[in-house]
């Protein structure tokens, strides 16, 4: 770098003094971005939720790691009240998401909070689901719209995971489904638990190969690929497990999902 | 007792031959003479002494029913008869007559084919007569007419044989009226009673005695023998030469149907599965080697026996040991014991076929109104029997021993499974158990029942009235948000259509989901606009709920939650937690989050049930309280004590009628101002005066009333003094 570009450059020296921080805690929940740890030093509160995914390491773990006490928040906490929008209007406040913050888009609500108000929002990405899947070998580019399977409960079985699946597959892409997490339940939906709903909502068993990744991310990662009937004695292990129904292949997808291939 | 061996085995033959069978009710206003007259039918049969027909009141067989001289539980009785030299099997339900127990006729309506109407030839057509008959047709149940006490007209009132015959014609005009107004549409003129064809009769169940025209040509008897003999004290003489069990039965088997032929009419009226299926063919021609349907229509609990389901058969067989669906319940059972009546006793048999009422034990999720059936699966439900009158009238009931809660709840269980139209629940603020009930002889005599037959002794509360909430105009559209942001509803209330709510409430528009396209028709001509009405959606406790939403996606997604947000809101209105009617709920618009994990119940549910409750707010909503008719019958120098007693009670003079030196006076009364009115009619009028009562539904409380009552509500709930307000919910 040249001298006259050094001098060209204007560093402002504005400390901020109130920002609201949503730090990504990657997949395996200590995956935090340098970045985001610089951040949370500045922070006078540290907030984390762990309701839309599940944090990888224990709790303490993290706090040791990041050297801060954490108030750990429940769904209710964020989203019916304002704590977190009031205390950003003063300090700077940082709130911890497993993944990538605004992948879970429920959190969007709480950045327009915040701006509705002019609170100064930072976003820390790092990494999620929707890009970790690339593991699979299936292209990213090849992704159709993603969606949910809800656990099923007496007035409410959403289907339409399913009309998403084959409106994907009519265009030859591939379809993330993304399993319940009921975290203040400790429920968290098995891939066997999902091939029972998938099966019952599939009448006509428009669906055959499946691709199940699990814990990915972490050191016991694992993705298996088959039919679904094959699939349905294997032990999974741990949450949380997401399902991929793929679309057409590519032969480099093939050749790749193929390492995966559940045993017989 | 060998008579009644020897009939067991004769009902045991003829319960196979449906030609040979009638299933018959009889109903009256209170005190016509419906015991007194089965009583006969008993002894007539051999089936007690006939010395005391008439006198013992055999199936008032209920401690309570004895001490107060009225009927409170319907009683099954069968019977044998001849009729031109062929046996009949005459099953028979005796039904109270006081409107507190009016459920009972209701139910025992679903099961019987013909009814004798019994009228009381002095006080003649009165408000229960209209509602039995009504009901009768309603469930396509042919009528017969018997006019009783004819001994007063001629002891009392001296008539004479003119005047005795001017007096019938009026009761059976009256009657007529009301068969061509209620009758299904092929029945109206073949339903109406004849004094010609016979199926009118006359006499006096107490003196063992009746006579019908054709009978009067058969044996001679005119209206002068009758007044001579009942004036010389030789009714004996005359009931052994008209028996009034005999008049009565031979009436029964020659115009009321056998359910062979009654089931081919009745069937498409109670059951909306399809006709044309095995088993609805099999109802239609009442074939006992059919799997078995069946409904239950009364719930008893017996000491020794336990639950008995009593019902009646369509099609099949009951047989102890097989296992059959409880539809509603959604669960199999198997039959313990089968039985059938024989007089007022249960007799255990080997199995039951089409065409005939049954008792069964075993079936221990089995409730009125329920459909038992045989086959793999279960069948398309019997229509929902209806109970016109909903409890108005409640009290907090507790052990007197505190140790004996938990066998307090177990026993209001018990009683409310027994009749329907009773209701026990928990209040959830302030822990009391109440009760509600059709009136405060309804609520004594269950409160008595508790105490004495179930052997726990209970405390009761004032009767307090059970208010509803109402809204009195169009709320502005509200926006309603789920608690994570993500989802919005757009709904208003408005208050329901007078005629669309008259006709939920009589039943001529079922409740629940909205499945045919026929009942938006129908709504249609009651005069709601053809854009709401063929979105009505669901109708749920006399309100109902409309999706005008065009174009949502995942609307199916959330359409069962709206909808018990719906209920949730109509079980508790906004002001006081009491049930919510007449209001119509529209939902406008909505907004979904994409993902269904962000539209689940703990989303969807608040965010409609608080908008639902700030557009009710909006919408000037206000208490409704229970109003009743009164009837008042007393000489007429009361006249003016009765009407100013009533004007006392805010109760508004509808009507004066004078007749015989007696005058009637009908006024519209809060049920609230009636707690005691039997001690003060009688100390007004120096016990002179008869009344009766009759439900009408719910009015809106006077204003000057609104907060004094609103208050007390919310108080004796455990609720804060002042009710929410808009803000609270949006
Ligand atoms: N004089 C006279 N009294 C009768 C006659 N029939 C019944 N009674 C009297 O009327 C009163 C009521 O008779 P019930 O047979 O109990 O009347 P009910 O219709 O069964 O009454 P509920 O079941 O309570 O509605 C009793 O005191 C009977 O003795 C009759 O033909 N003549
Ligand atoms: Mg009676």
């Amino acid at each position: 770098m040249s001298e006259s570009c050094m001098t060209k450059i204007y560093i402002p020296k504005i400390v901020r003094e109130n920002m609201l921080y949503l730090i990504g805690l990657g997949l395996k929940g200590d995956d935090i971005p340098y970045s985001g740890i610089e951040a949370v030093k500045k922070c006078s509160k540290v907030y984390c939720e762990t309701y839309t995914s599940i944090l990888g390491i224990e709790k303490e773990k993290l706090e040791a790691i990041l050297g801060v006490r954490i108030n750990f928040l429940k769904r209710k906490d964020v989203e019916e009240k304002n704590f977190i929008i009031e205390e950003a209007e003063k300090e700077n406040i940082c709130f911890l998401v497993p993944g990538d913050p605004l992948a879970a888009t429920t959190h969007i609500d709480l950045v327009l909070r915040a701006r509705k108000r002019g609170i100064d929002v930072k976003i820390i990405h790092a990494a999620s689901i929707f890009s970790a899947v690339s593991e699979t070998g299936l292209q990213l580019y090849k992704f159709g719209k993603t969606a949910s399977i809800a656990y099923p409960e007496e007035k409410f079985f959403p289907k339409s995971f399913y009309d998403t699946i084959i409106s994907n597959k009519e265009r030859g892409l591939h379809t993330l489904l993304l399993l319940d997490i009921k975290a203040e339940e400790k429920r968290y939906m098995s891939p066997d638990e999902a091939f029972e709903i998938l099966g019952a909502v599939d009448k006509n068993g428009i669906i055959k190969k499946i691709v199940v990744v699990s814990r990915v991310g972490r050191d016991d990662q694992k993705i298996i690929y088959g039919d679904m009937n094959d699939l349905k004695s294997y032990k999974y292990g741990d949450p949380p497990h997401c399902i991929i129904i793929p679309g057409e292949l590519h032969f480099m997808e093939e050749e790749f999902l193929n390492f995966f291939k559940v045993k017989k | 007792m060998g008579r009644k061996e020897d009939m067991a085995q004769l009902a045991n033959k003829l319960m196979y031959n449906p030609q040979q069978i009638r299933n018959i009710g009889i109903a009256a206003h209170i005190d016509h003479g419906k015991t007194t007259l089965s009583d006969n039918l008993l002894a007539g049969a051999g089936l007690m002494s006939e010395e005391l027909a008439g006198k013992q009141l055999v199936l008032d067989f209920d401690e309570q029913e004895q001490a107060r001289g009225i009927t409170i539980n319907a009683a099954n009785i069968s019977l044998a008869h001849k009729y031109e030299g062929k046996d009949y099997l005459v099953n028979l339900i005796d039904t109270p007559g006081h409107v507190d127990f009016g459920g009972d006729v209701t139910r025992a309506m679903r099961a019987i084919d013909g009814c004798i109407i019994v009228v009381c030839a002095v006080e003649g057509k009165m408000p229960q007569t209209e509602t039995v008959v009504r009901q009768a047709l309603k469930e396509g149940v042919k009528p017969v007419l018997f006019i009783n006490k004819v001994d007063r007209l001629i002891k009392e009132l001296q008539l004479t044989p003119e005047q005795m015959q001017k007096r019938f014609m009026k009761i059976i005009t009256e009657v007529n009226k009301l068969i061509r107004q209620a009758a299904p549409k092929e029945f109206k003129d073949k339903w109406t009673v004849n004094v010609n064809d016979g199926s009118v009769a006359f006499g006096s169940a107490y003196c063992n005695w009746a006579i019908s025209v054709p009978r009067m040509k058969t044996t001679g008897i005119t209206f002068a023998d009758i007044i001579k003999y009942t004036n010389e004290g030789k009714e004996k003489e005359l009931a052994k030469k008209a028996p009034v069990h005999q008049i009565i039965l031979d009436m029964v088997i020659k115009h009321l149907p056998s359910p062979l032929e009654a089931q081919k009419y009745r069937i498409p009226k109670i059951w909306k599965g399809d006709i044309d299926s095995e088993i609805g063919k099999a109802m239609m021609n009442c074939d006992p080697d059919s799997p078995l349907a069946m409904i239950v229509t009364k719930i008893i609990i017996d000491k020794h026996a336990g639950e008995i389901a009593t019902g009646r058969i369509f099609a099949g067989k009951v047989k102890p040991g097989d296992e059959v669906w409880i539809v509603g319940a959604k669960t199999k059972r198997r039959i313990q014991q089968v039985g059938i009546f024989m007089g007022a006793d249960r007799e255990n048999v080997k199995e039951v076929p089409a065409g005939n009422m049954v008792a069964i034990t075993g079936l221990k999720e089995a409730i009125a109104g329920e459909t038992i059936c045989g086959g793999d699966a279960p069948i398309h439900p019997f229509e929902a029997i209806k109970h016109y009158s909903e409890p108005v009238v409640t009290e907090a009931v507790e052990p007197e021993n505190p140790r004996d809660l938990p066998k307090l709840i177990e026993v209001l269980k018990q009683v409310a499974k027994e009749d329907p139209t009773l209701r026990a629940k928990i209040d959830e603020e302030t822990g009391e158990y109440l009760l509600s009930g059709m009136g405060e002889l309804h609520l004594e005599v269950v409160a008595y029942r508790i105490t004495h037959e179930k052997g726990v002794p209970i405390k009761t509360s004032e009767p307090i009235v059970v208010y509803r909430e109402g809204v009195s105009k169009p709320s502005p559209q509200v926006e309603g948000k789920s608690p994570n942001k993500h989802n919005k509803f757009y709904l208003t209330v408005e208050p329901l259509e007078d005629k669309v709510y008259e006709a939920i409430k009589s039943g001529e528009i079922p409740e629940g989901r909205v499945k045919s396209k026929e009942i938006g028709q129908k709504l249609r001509e009651l005069g709601m606009s053809p854009d709401e009405a063929k979105n009505v959606e669901d109708i749920y406790q006399g309100n109902v709920y409309i999706n005008m939403t065009r174009g949502v996606v995942h609307i199916g997604e959330v359409r069962e939650l709206v909808i018990e947000a719906f209920h949730n809101v109509v079980d508790k209105g906004v002001l006081t937690n009491e049930p919510v009617i007449k209001m119509k709920v529209k939902l406008h618009d909505t907004k979904l989050h994409e993902d269904a994990i962000h539209r689940g119940p703990a989303q969807v549910i608040p965010a409609v049930r608080n908008a639902l409750y700030a557009a009710m707010l909006l919408a000037d909503v206000a208490l409704y309280e229970p109003v009743q008719k009164v009837f008042v019958t007393a000489p007429e120098n009361y006249m003016g004590t009765v009407t100013r007693l009533l004007q006392q009670k805010r109760g508004q003079i509808l009507d004066i009628k004078s007749e015989d030196e007696l005058t009637t006076v009908i006024a519209k009364t809060p049920v609230a101002e009636m707690f005691g009115f039997a001690g003060d009619i009688r100390s007004a009028t120096e016990g002179r005066a008869l009344w009766t009562t009759e439900q009408i539904g719910f009015e809106k409380l006077p204003n000057e009333l609104q907060k004094t009552v609103m208050r007390q509500i919310r108080q004796r709930k455990g609720l804060k003094p002042e009710p929410p307000k808009v803000s609270d919910f949006v």
